[in-house]
């Protein structure tokens, strides 16, 4: 289980390194507080510069929150420092938007890099390594380079490589924001089966209703910093009550349509929502 | 054709022997520019504001360090290095004495040449590592080196290269080479056969080097395949 318990994230400078947008520069996230369950396909959502990326970066302290607390299991993290700090992101996966692959590591090499990180014997990396292309389906793939491979696959191969420390919980940054209607299809469902089958609590973050509608048990929607509210997926896209949920609903309903045209058509959009 | 014969009978050996001379003081500077270099970089790189291990005050000695030890002209550097280099290796002669002030001439610009192939590692990168618990030396050796080697291939061939400019004036220590050779008998004993003998080599080396280099630095590169 993780709790989140008021936290506030400010920046010095609007020079800062936040990658939201200049807006929230100064308060990236402000009083934030939520709870994820063990088994959770938890979303969270919001447009750009709401404070999403701050908010999971805070959740394996990529990014040290100003005040508040997190607690994973019991135990507050955000006091964490050196090799315990180092321990906690061992223990949690993370996927990023354009994927992060090493250009120069073949896809096993990828994938065994995290385990590499954990000083692991080589024949236990490779044997790990092969185990999970098997699971996310591009075990032929392991001599290739990232280069070589669609976004599909290389987020597939980043799915691996995240799996690798047997996390308990995957972080997932706009993951499947790169990548188009039928691709992400295939990675909302690698990533539900993950979920159901090895019991990984995944965190999305994304700025579509309709990835967190298609595999998300609960969301929180962030507008500016702030939580506007929180609650089962069903919920929440039936009743929103806050204008940002709205405009989320609005922009989505936008974006499918402009997608379902420009792509295949109305099949498009009723195989995604 | 027979005077090209008899001007290889007479300067063939001087030349052979200038070629290996800007060979061997040009390479083992490379490698040592770099034994220093790389750390000099690394640290930079990582001391920097936006680093891994923020530390302002000591990233602008460092950096002022680099800029100066760039800025001296190389063969004032071989005149005044002359205590340290005998120290070091026991003449400031030859071409033992050219070595050291060729590599202290270079650290810094190697340092300054791998700050840069770092910085074109994606930071995307650096943060993935992070999230998988690398300390800072694992990122360093398993993400910044590793994804910057076509990169800093390419930077060894200029430094090399750059080297190879510097040599020529090691003859002011009497280490040799073709500059050397260049200066002496083109410039001093107006005999222009030699002296263009001695560029033409110059040319075709450099080329040579740089060939290889990009050869190598695409063919170690996994990006576009």
């Amino acid at each position: 289980m993780i709790q989140i318990e008021h936290l506030s994230k400010s920046f010095d400078s609007p020079a800062s390194r936040n990658r939201d947008s200049a807006m929230s520069c100064h308060h990236a996230l402000q009083d934030v507080s939520l709870t994820i369950d063990d088994g959770d396909i938890f979303g969270i959502i919001g447009s750009s510069g709401a404070g999403k990326s701050t908010l999971v970066r805070c959740i394996n302290l990529l990014e040290r929150p100003t005040s508040g607390h997190i607690y994973v299991d019991g135990n507050e993290i955000t006091r964490y420092r050196g090799r315990q700090l180092l321990q906690l992101r061992a223990s949690m996966g993370m996927i990023f938007q354009h994927f992060s692959l090493f250009a120069q590591r073949s896809v096993l090499r990828n994938v065994t890099f995290p385990l590499e990180i954990q000083h692991e014997p080589r024949r236990t990396c490779d044997s790990r390594a092969r185990e999970l292309l098997q699971l996310v389906g591009i075990a032929e793939k392991e001599e290739a380079y990232p280069s070589q491979l669609s976004g599909g696959q290389q987020q597939r191969v980043a799915i691996a490589r995240a799996l690798a420390n047997k996390p308990r919980v995957m972080l997932c940054d706009e993951a499947t924001s790169a990548l188009d209607t039928a691709t992400t299809v295939s990675i909302l469902r690698l990533l539900r089966s993950i979920n159901v089958e090895l019991g990984v609590t995944i965190i999305i973050i994304t700025h579509s209703l309709a990835v967190t509608e298609r595999i998300c048990n609960k969301i929180a929607v962030l507008d500016k910093g702030r939580l506007v509210e929180q609650g089962p997926t069903r919920e929440i896209l039936q009743n929103p009550q806050s204008q940002a949920t709205r405009e989320l609903l609005v922009a989505d309903t936008v974006a499918a349509f402009h997608g379902a045209e420009a792509a295949v058509g109305p099949a498009c959009k009723g195989a995604f929502l | 054709m027979e005077a090209l014969q008899t001007f290889f009978e007479n300067y063939g050996a001087l030349l052979g022997r200038g070629t290996l001379d800007t060979l061997l003081m040009t390479s083992i500077s490379t490698v040592f520019a770099y034994v220093l270099g790389i750390p000099l970089g690394i640290l930079v790189t990582l001391t920097a504001p936006q680093g891994l291990w923020p530390h302002p005050v000591f990233n602008t000695v460092l950096g002022w360090i680099l800029n100066i030890g760039r800025s001296i002209p190389f063969i004032i550097l071989l005149v005044a290095l002359i205590p340290l280099t005998r120290f070091l290796v026991g003449t400031a002669l030859g071409v033992a004495g050219a070595i050291v002030p060729l590599v202290f001439a270079a650290a810094p610009f190697v340092g300054r040449m791998v700050e840069q192939s770092l910085a074109e590692v994606d930071g995307g990168l650096t943060e993935a590592a992070q999230s998988f618990g690398a300390s800072i030396g694992q990122i360093v050796y398993k993400v910044l080196l590793k994804e910057s080697v076509p990169s800093l291939i390419r930077g060894a061939a200029i430094t090399f290269i750059t080297l190879f400019g510097y040599s020529a004036m090691a003859g002011t220590v009497g280490a040799g080479g073709l500059g050397d050779i260049a200066i002496r008998y083109g410039y001093q004993r107006y005999q222009d056969d030699v002296m263009i003998a001695a560029v033409l080599l110059c040319i075709v080396l450099v080329q040579i080097v740089q060939s290889i280099g990009d050869l190598a630095a695409r063919k170690i590169d996994k990006r576009n395949r």
